[in-house]
């Protein structure tokens, strides 16, 4: 499956990392990739919810003939729809494993996802206007009677969180989703040396800022500091992230009911470090192919703005062990003076669940492509003084340290440290088992920007589990009072 | 998605990403015993329950694949490397990674050639590595040329080849051609050479001699010639007694 050839026909390789698991890869071709694939939704196919590649308005060329792929949101046997969130973490699986012609088939799917209706221009990344007009629709219109932050970059822009259009609430990007379709993008153009799509990747990294991270209205997306002292320049104006093109960060705009879970609001597991560093290298190389009346210098600028107060703000919301809530309401001043108040996506505040599981692979990457800059990211105090440094590795070992910690005061009948079964090994003692190690992260300690804990993993017997995965269809196929329907 | 109201103890998105925090270096924790860490909760909680959904799914393929090695950083692409230079064979075609500082194995923005490795010593291996099961992942070294080039990978792949066997068998030729020269022995056919023992602590082949052949006067016991058992297997003459 590591196919293609890269650039200049020489194939691009994997930096081996300090640690890692070898066996892991072959858990995920022999067993993940056969069932991810079987999610996979073809161009042609009966029931494949996207514009055909013909009807892509701005197809790239390396893309000419190559079917689309898309990933279905709900399940093999359920109706056939896709999230930009599914079919990102596809690009970025494709781009981590070099399947150069997966990818493609996948970035038809984007191209498609972001054009949402054949014939028209994206309007994906539009808001709904309230009128109550079909989102098919709605795209029909032109740019200025449309609103959010849409259409700011011409030959693409970010999807729709969700397609086929239903209503408007289908419409607005959603943050997480993009950012790794955009790194996948970034893997294309590098696995095929081609220049085009490079151009396409930096124009994509471009809207990304201005509509998901805001540039696009700064005043309604940044905040100066509060007190200035000895916070460089560049870092004065706070520049974090949206939930998406319609409505999050520092953003108050939203109106009615809803309001508070929109404005103010982030998700703080849309925090991705590592990728939105190299979204700043990757524009200030090639500067020459940002779109006209942009420039790299300020895209970069609001991204490392971003990964700075990003990490100052994880690092005042986040427990001593990890766990961090799955939203976050900003504060006026200093961003981790908020509170606990906004929720969306079926996942509540406070707690560490589905949407906040993804902040550890997402710290994690910045560790791993840029150590020496996370390790120096700077942490600020209220007073403006830098009081150290704090980065991708204090996170990561907050994680580590506390499940190793747990798991080594794991005790037998007789109240003994079972010595030897855990690392450092010692031989001829029995290894701990699944179930004396993985209920321990639903017993770490909540904390006050947290307080309801670890939620994704539940030390519930295993029987439940089975009957879970027994009554799975059946569970799907009723309303809303027994299953919980993600919204993005 | 739909998310069961009851979920597995060690479902898929809920401990997998905290796994990957495990690649990170722990201040006060050794290396290989890190290692340790990261293999076992790796495998207890990459067999946990699965729904294929594409939020469990999609937490699988990402997270496998970055705890598993994938993830390069596209900054910097990674030239597959030129065939090696000879050198003497090392303990294990198995052998672990070489342990660098935790920075050295991400991709620099300037490339950094190894300075050559002729002149400077082979890799140390690390024991307690050895002992656990890691893999090179010598198919991510992808080698991949247009085809003016392969003939020329092919010949330097093969001298390379040849190199290593003749330093390996450098004191068995020079032992055996001192013999034909003293003592009129038949040189070993090819095939002979094939089936040699490893030598357990410096991994050269052992220098063949006759069956019948158990003593030689004169030569130190280190330097006394071995025969050579059932399967590879390696007796002392004095164990024959």
């Amino acid at each position: 499956m590591y196919a293609a050839a890269g650039r200049g026909g020489v194939r691009l390789a994997a930096a081996t990392p300090l640690f890692h698991r070898p066996a892991l890869d072959d858990h995920l071709q022999n067993t993940y990739q056969p069932k991810w694939l079987h999610l996979m939704m073809h161009e042609g196919q009966a029931g494949y919810p996207l514009p055909a590649a013909a009807q892509v308005n701005d197809l790239l060329s390396a893309l000419q003939g190559v079917g689309g792929q898309a990933v279905s949101s709900s399940g093999v046997n359920g109706k056939q729809g896709v999230v930009s969130e599914g079919q990102a973490y596809a690009m970025l699986s494709a781009g981590m494993r070099n399947d150069t012609a997966l990818l493609k088939a996948l970035t038809v799917g984007w191209q498609a996802q972001v054009q949402g209706v054949a014939g028209e221009h994206a309007c994906g990344a539009c808001c709904g206007v309230g009128d109550h007009q079909s989102a098919a629709q709605l795209c029909g219109r032109s740019a200025s009677s449309l609103s959010g932050l849409c259409r700011r970059v011409p030959g693409t822009d970010m999807p729709a969180w969700s397609l086929p259009f239903q209503s408007e609430g289908s419409l607005g990007s959603a943050t997480d989703g993009d950012e790794d379709a955009i790194t996948a993008l970034i893997y294309l153009a590098e696995l095929l040396d081609d220049d085009e799509v490079r151009r396409y990747a930096v124009a994509s990294i471009t809207a990304f800022v201005l509509e998901d991270l805001g540039l696009a209205d700064p005043s309604a997306n940044s905040r100066p500091v509060p007190v200035a002292g000895d916070v460089p320049a560049a870092l004065q104006t706070i520049w974090l992230w949206r939930g998406g093109s319609c409505w999050g960060g520092y953003d108050r705009s939203a109106t009615g009911y809803g309001a508070s879970d929109r404005n103010m609001c982030i998700a703080p597991a849309y925090f991705s470090p590592g990728q939105w560093r190299l979204f700043a290298k990757y524009v200030s190389r090639h500067s020459d192919l940002v779109p006209a009346g942009h420039r790299a210098a300020q895209i970069a600028e609001v991204l490392l703005s971003s990964v700075t107060w990003g990490y100052n703000l994880l690092n005042r919301i986040s427990c001593s062990n990890g766990l961090v809530s799955n939203w976050w309401s900003l504060g006026e001043a200093w961003p981790w003076q908020g509170k606990l108040l906004c929720a969306n996506s079926a996942t509540r505040a406070g707690a560490y669940g589905a949407d906040a599981v993804r902040i550890p692979w997402r710290v994690v990457l910045d560790y791993l492509w840029f150590p020496d800059e996370t390790i120096a990211s700077p942490l600020f105090g209220e007073s403006g003084v830098q009081i150290g440094t704090w980065g991708a590795k204090e996170y990561a070992n907050r994680w580590a340290g506390a499940w190793r910690s747990a798991i080594q005061q794991v005790v037998d009948y007789k109240g003994e440290p079972l010595l030897g079964s855990f690392p450092p090994f010692a031989p001829g003692v029995q290894r701990l088992r699944p179930d004396q190690i993985l209920p321990l992260l639903s017993k770490l300690p909540s904390c006050a920007t947290c307080p309801m804990g670890m939620t994704a993993v539940r030390p519930l017997p295993s029987i439940l589990s089975e009957m879970c995965v027994h009554c799975r269809d059946l569970i799907a196929s009723v309303p809303v009072a027994v299953t919980v329907e993600r919204l993005g | 998605m739909r998310l069961c109201p009851w979920q597995s103890p060690w479902n898929g998105w809920g401990s997998y990403p905290i796994v990957a925090a495990f690649l990170v270096p722990l201040d006060g924790v050794r290396r290989e015993e890190m290692q340790e860490w990261l293999d076992m909760l790796a495998e207890l909680t990459f067999t946990g329950t699965s729904h294929d959904t594409y939020f469990d799914l999609g937490t699988q393929v990402i997270v496998s694949a970055i705890i598993g090695g994938g993830a390069w950083n596209p900054l910097r692409p990674v030239r597959a490397p030129s065939p090696p230079a000879p050198s003497p064979p090392s303990h294990s075609s198995h052998s672990p990674p070489p342990l660098e500082s935790p920075r050295s194995w991400t991709l620099r923005e300037q490339p950094h050639l190894p300075p050559p490795a002729v002149h400077s010593p082979p890799p140390v291996a690390q024991p307690a590595l050895l002992a656990t099961p890691l893999r090179v992942k010598l198919r991510r070294v992808k080698v991949a040329a247009p085809a003016s080039s392969t003939p020329v990978i092919v010949l330097g792949l093969a001298s390379a080849l040849v190199l290593t066997v003749l330093y390996a068998l450098r004191r068995c030729m020079m032992r055996a051609l001192d013999r034909v020269w003293r003592c009129r022995l038949q040189f070993p056919t090819t095939e002979k050479l094939t089936e040699m023992p490893l030598n357990g602590v410096t991994g050269e082949h052992e220098c063949l001699a006759e069956p019948d052949d158990t003593t030689f006067a004169g030569l130190a016991e280190d330097d006394a010639p071995r025969t050579r058992g059932v399967q590879g297997s390696v007796l002392r003459t004095n164990d024959l007694d």
